[in-house]
């Protein structure tokens, strides 16, 4: 049992929040070990599936569920495409953002591309801290080395990627979307594909991600493109009285 | 089988519909199954029935069921 002291949702969210995540050898007791820890204003816990012991106790103590999220990863290996998606893939290139594309895509954030997400969903926050949200997390994770990518159709910009290398020889490519204004029938396979070549040029060994179940056309085309699931768990959430 | 009926039945077929919600209202991203995935499988399905091959501008053009009757047009084949 892990528990995390989430505490840059304070300035994200404005609200104190620790993650909890249990693993398959995690008990009933270690569960009701670490509940009595929490203090924190919005509770979030992640739960292995099939572990409906554990699903009852935090259901019991007030938590809701809220999505799956799930680990997939790609083996870089036969990804080649051919017909419509070589087609379509090769109208569209990509290339690292400059400091304008940065601002433009946080722009575009704060109008809402991310639509499925535990914080959208959840009327406690407003959709603007949702979107603000993800504008913090690209700024912090591009101050520690990521790198961000607009993708373009035609010279217009239409999405954007973010790459991430870890230090096992794989990549984390933990935020992509497609812009409200540039909602094009087919691309979400594109912008998922051109992550894979990034991969693969770079010569890493695979890609790993967290998808959420909300988000059922990602889901879809993570599996499309030769992504497997590598694990799911299941996410409560519970907000609390402030209690220090 | 007429040029409608095998337009009707790539997207009866690929989206699992039935013929009366094949309309005007039939656009992208207005059902479940037509998402990126199924887009792809659409064009593919249409691309097979017709013997043709959608260019680019075709394919991310082709945002709704009575658009993409003009977009067979534009490529030889009438629709109706």
């Amino acid at each position: 049992m892990e528990i995390i002291d989430a505490f840059w949702e304070q300035r994200n969210l404005g609200i104190s929040c620790s993650e909890v995540t249990a693993d398959a050898g995690d008990t009933v007791e270690d569960l009701l070990d670490s509940l009595a820890l929490l203090t924190s204003q919005y509770q979030v816990i992640k739960l292995p599936v099939a572990r409906y012991d554990l699903m009852r106790v935090v259901e019991q103590h007030g938590f809701s569920f809220i999505e799956g999220s799930m680990n997939v990863v790609h083996n870089l290996k036969n990804f080649d495409r051919s017909g419509i998606q070589k087609r379509l893939n090769d109208s569209v290139c990509y290339e690292e953002m400059d400091e304008v594309d940065i601002l433009r895509l946080y722009a575009e954030l704060q109008k809402g591309v991310f639509i499925t997400d535990r914080i959208y969903l959840d009327t406690f926050f407003s959709k603007e801290q949702a979107a603000q949200r993800y504008v913090y997390w690209l700024e912090d994770e591009v101050s520690r080395g990521a790198q961000l990518y607009k993708v373009n159709i035609k010279n217009k910009s239409i999405g954007f990627f973010v790459f991430k290398e870890t230090n096992n020889g794989g990549c984390y490519p933990f935020l992509a979307g497609l812009y409200e204004s540039a909602k094009i029938p087919g691309l979400g396979n594109v912008l998922l594909y051109k992550i894979i070549e990034e991969a693969s040029q770079r010569g890493l060994k695979f890609i790993s991600s967290y998808i959420s179940t909300n988000n059922l056309p990602v889901v879809k085309v993570h599996i499309s493109e030769g992504f497997t699931i590598s694990n799911i768990n299941y996410v409560y959430i519970k907000h609390t009285e402030l209690r220090n | 089988m007429t040029n409608l009926q095998k337009y009707d039945n790539a997207f009866i077929e690929t989206f699992s519909i039935e013929p009366e919600d094949l309309n005007s209202l039939l656009v992208y991203q207005s059902i479940q199954t037509w998402d990126s995935v199924g887009h792809l499988s659409l064009m593919a399905a249409i691309e097979e029935a017709f013997n043709i091959m959608f260019d680019t501008e075709d394919i991310i053009d082709f945002s709704s069921y009575e658009k993409g009757k003009l977009l067979l047009h534009k490529n030889g084949v009438v629709v109706e």
